[in-house]
């Protein structure tokens, strides 16, 4: 959280979870699609296959004087630092698993890594909605078995999605949103 | 469409508060638990039914998920000295008002529900 010259605060809301799991997808498809929030500049830092080399970011506003700076993470193995940095500050947390079934070790690696780093702020002090995304493939994991996977119980709010289609992406934003507002603004 | 009789986000409230006198409070908040536009007594404070609000609709939220009762549509509690009720005013808003206990909840419902929907239509 911090405040801008305008007196306006601004929240840190962080897409992270494995490569190619579809953040990038889900945060392009809020900035094009969503209607109800003002937009920025979108920021890409890619390669020339679309891959996050460190970070996208939009900032966002649902009016008045709060604004969301939101971020991807790179989730390729070796931007492990990158990731670290952009995590910095952050005041909520969208982890974005991927439902292929042979991106099962990705999903912990990358939950495992996002523990290490926020230690026990995460999901206290920084909140974490998880987006159990790419329901479309026909293969894909059961919720039950992704859940099992990730080793989370009822506390974190939980949305399937289809970032390709933006389905149910707008609803784990809002509800992100809403935790960090929560916790950071009415505390 | 509502607009076109001049109609405003504070005109609706007005009109809810003038039709059903019982309603003490009621506010216009984003689904991210940020107050728009609210009609309440000096003794509410804007920012707290707001950010009441936001906690009624994740709690609201995470019951409709997990026992499977599709998209949230509204949030309702009941005291013993009144109502509570949240009800979604389309994808971005929701409608938040409180009542005293002797009010005629049906009444309540049918004409908040129908100022959420001409919300709907302007946020
Ligand atoms: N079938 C399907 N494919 C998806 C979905 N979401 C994203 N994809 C595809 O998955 C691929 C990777 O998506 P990205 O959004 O670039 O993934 P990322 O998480 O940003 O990856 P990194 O930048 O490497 O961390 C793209 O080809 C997307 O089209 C989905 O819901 N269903
Ligand atoms: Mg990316």
């Amino acid at each position: 959280m911090r405040k801008d010259d305008k007196g306006r605060i601004h929240f840190k809301i962080v897409f992270y979870g494995p490569s190619l799991g579809g953040k990038t997808t889900a945060l392009r498809w809020l900035y094009a699609k969503v209607e109800g929030l003002q937009k920025g500049e979108f920021t890409s830092i890619e390669d020339e296959t679309n891959r996050t080399l460190f970070f996208d970011y939009a900032p966002m506003s649902a009016g008045g004087r709060v604004l969301f700076d939101v971020f991807t993470v790179a989730g390729q193995k070796r931007h492990r630092h990158q990731r670290k940095v952009v995590l910095q500050g952050a005041d909520g947390i969208i982890f974005v698993a991927d439902s292929s079934p042979d991106q099962r070790e990705e999903n912990v690696e990358s939950f495992e890594e996002l523990k290490m780093f926020l230690g026990d702020a995460l999901g206290r002090e920084i909140p974490i909605v998880v987006m159990l995304n790419k329901r479309d493939l026909p293969n894909r994991m059961s919720r039950e078995e992704m859940l099992d996977l990730l080793g989370l119980g009822g506390n974190v709010p939980i949305y399937e999605t289809i970032a390709i289609q933006g389905v149910g992406v707008k609803r784990a934003f809002q509800a992100i949103s809403r935790e960090v507002i929560l916790k950071r603004l009415y505390k | 469409m509502s607009e076109s009789r001049g109609e405003t986000l504070e005109s609706i409230l007005n009109e809810l508060q003038g039709d059903i006198p019982e309603i003490e409070a009621c506010a216009i908040v984003s689904v991210e638990g940020l107050p728009i536009v609210s009609a309440l007594p000096a003794d509410v404070d804007e920012a707290k039914l707001a950010a009441i609000t936001a906690a009624m609709l994740t709690l609201g939220e995470k019951a409709a998920i997990e026992l499977g009762k599709g998209e949230l549509e509204q949030v309702s509690v009941k005291g013993s000295d009144g109502w509570v009720l949240v009800v979604q005013a389309g994808l971005n808003a929701c409608l938040t008002v409180s009542t005293t206990a002797n009010v005629k909840i049906g009444l309540v419902h049918i004409d908040v529900k129908q100022a959420a929907s001409k919300i709907a239509t302007m946020i």
